[in-house]
């Protein structure tokens, strides 16, 4: 999720609040086809991936089309993600501690003297894959060059002849897509609710703020950061602040390094 | 959305238009700050709900007069507002808008984390005092309040700070190659806004007599906004009559259509934002011309 913020952000240099409601959309998305319906649950992730990837670019259409400028973009997406939570919060009414089924099934294992749930073990793998995939693609595909030329700097790419909000299109799907695998891999561990969107965004904000604006390759060690100061704060203290601590993070690094790890220049 | 009083002081009606004139503040306040510098602050709900828990903080260990605790909960809105404003305006850019939207995430996060401990036996502060002894008495307190706060907001907008305010919005880094330094007036302005909001927050929960953890509601952030945006952004005086005319239609639909009221609103408020930017006015000025 926090790899999809980066592209997003890195690219628009707009902050798309509504990329958070994709991820509860795609939960719901999957449980009522599962559970409500009666999908297998490949299909129904193959069918919530398509819908956050439909409402994500949707979303962007209509706001940059619409609201061009930062302010209203700002308010805007965070309105549409709003009304996602609240219309889907009416439609599910009453209906409290969804869940949905994981891609795989079976007892948990022992990693490292740790019990580990497959549902866990499938969200690291694929992780780490789509990072690598992903990666590869900002690196070394043709396109991924451009994505990284218009990041830096997307007058000059105008200049060649090549349109930024169409690059900015592609990057949102790709994003959408991520935010998409993100929920269909991880919600089986959670419980499905109308608020659940707010959250993980956060932590991919931070892990944005983190790494750098556009810091492709400062993602991973950036999220580890973020996770392990969670992590140790929260193993300290038995309370669930994990809000408070993402929030010192972010203040931390605009206070000492706001450029990131990544050393771009984040903000002025 | 309906007024959950402990004890109904006062008719609905009248209810109704104290919420409304709760909502009219955190318009006014956000207008101010966000609509003339076009920083745009989501942490409305942790400073309304910091006034409402510093109300009920207060009470709690024994002050019970009405100026008072309006004071403390303007003085806790605005030193929250510069603590937070301090750090996070450093920077140009969406940084400040995000942050301030983790700010009513870390409200309900510590209030829920910080009650047991503090040996208390609910989740907020119940039993708090009236605003004023009648319904009436607390709609004039309101409107009092909210006069004081058109007079100064729309004072200062006039005045050299408000022209700095509307140039960063315009283009903040011309106004710095001028030689104004716009951080210090950033500051002051979200900490005046904040401490504004502070004080709907103690409003609110002497009208309720409850300070709990709906004060950090993204109610408290999506009705101010539409209020602000209806009246037109930075024009500050639309938010009187838009707040009335947003609140006591909600109060409405909330009777009739019960939760899809707030389906309804954040729709409207995404349409008005998209095809209406300008509010009623901006409305009046493509009819007139």
């Amino acid at each position: 999720m926090a790899l999809g913020f980066t592209l997003v952000f890195g690219v628009s240099r707009v902050l798309n609040l509504a990329y958070g409601a994709l991820y509860m959309v795609t939960a719901y998305t999957v449980y009522d086809l599962v559970v409500e319906r009666g999908w297998s649950v490949y299909p129904s992730a193959a069918v919530g991936l398509g819908v956050c990837v439909l409402i994500g670019v949707s979303v962007y259409l209509l706001c940059s089309r619409w609201a061009p400028d930062p302010m209203r973009f700002l308010i805007s997406t965070l309105l549409i993600a709003l009304f996602l939570q609240y219309l889907l919060s009416y439609y599910f009414q009453g209906e409290v501690g969804l869940t949905i089924p994981g891609l795989i099934a079976g007892p948990s294992v022992l990693v490292l003297g740790v019990s580990v749930s497959p549902i866990f073990l499938l969200a690291g793998a694929a992780s780490v894959l789509l990072l690598a995939l992903v990666g590869a693609w900002v690196e070394w595909h043709p396109y991924g060059r451009l994505l990284r030329a218009t990041s830096e700097d997307p007058e000059v790419v105008s200049l060649f002849g090549i349109d930024p909000r169409r690059v900015s299109l592609v990057v949102v799907g790709v994003s959408s897509l991520l935010v998409g695998a993100a929920a269909v891999l991880i919600v089986p561990a959670e419980v499905v609710t109308p608020t659940m969107w707010i959250e993980p965004f956060v932590i991919a904000f931070v892990v944005t703020i983190v790494g750098g604006l556009g810091k492709f390759r400062w993602t991973l060690p950036a999220s580890f950061l973020v996770a392990f100061t969670e992590v140790v704060v929260l193993f300290w203290t038995p309370y669930a602040i994990s809000d408070v601590v993402a929030f010192l993070v972010a203040i931390a690094f605009i206070l000492v390094r706001p450029q990131g790890m990544g050393g771009s220049g984040a903000g002025s | 959305m309906v007024l959950a009083a402990g004890e109904l002081q006062a008719p609905y009606f009248t209810l109704s238009l104290i919420l409304a004139g709760v909502y009219i503040s955190l318009a006014l306040a956000w207008d101010f700050s966000s609509g003339l510098t076009g920083y745009v602050n989501f942490g409305l709900p942790f400073f309304f709900g910091l006034g409402a828990f510093a109300t009920g903080y207060l009470d709690y260990h024994g002050v019970h007069a009405v100026p008072e605790l309006l004071a403390a909960d303007f003085a806790v809105g605005l030193g929250g507002g510069l603590l937070f404003a301090l750090p996070t305006l450093r920077l140009r850019g969406p940084y400040f808008t995000f942050l301030s939207l983790l700010l009513p995430l870390i409200g309900t996060d510590v209030v829920l984390a910080y009650w047991v401990p503090l040996g208390l036996p609910t989740v907020g502060y119940y039993n708090l005092p009236f605003l004023a002894p009648t319904g009436l008495g607390s709609l004039l307190i309101v409107t009092g309040l909210n006069g004081l706060w058109l007079t100064l907001l729309l004072w200062l907008r006039e005045t050299h700070f408000g022209l700095v305010l509307r140039g960063i919005r315009d283009d903040e880094e011309a106004l710095e190659a001028q030689g104004l330094r716009s951080f210090p007036y950033k500051v002051v302005a979200f900490a005046l806004s904040n401490g504004i909001v502070g004080v709907a927050g103690g409003v609110y929960a002497m009208t309720t007599t409850f300070a709990g953890i709906d004060a950090f509601g993204f109610l408290f952030l999506l009705f101010p906004i539409l209020i602000a945006i209806l009246g037109g952004p930075g024009e500050i005086v639309g938010c009187i009559g838009a707040g009335f005319a947003v609140i006591l239609l909600s109060q409405y639909l909330d009777l009739v259509m019960g939760p899809f009221t707030l389906i309804l609103f954040s729709g409207l408020a995404l349409v008005l934002v998209l095809f209406l930017p300008g509010g009623f006015r901006g409305l009046w000025r493509w009819v007139a011309s």
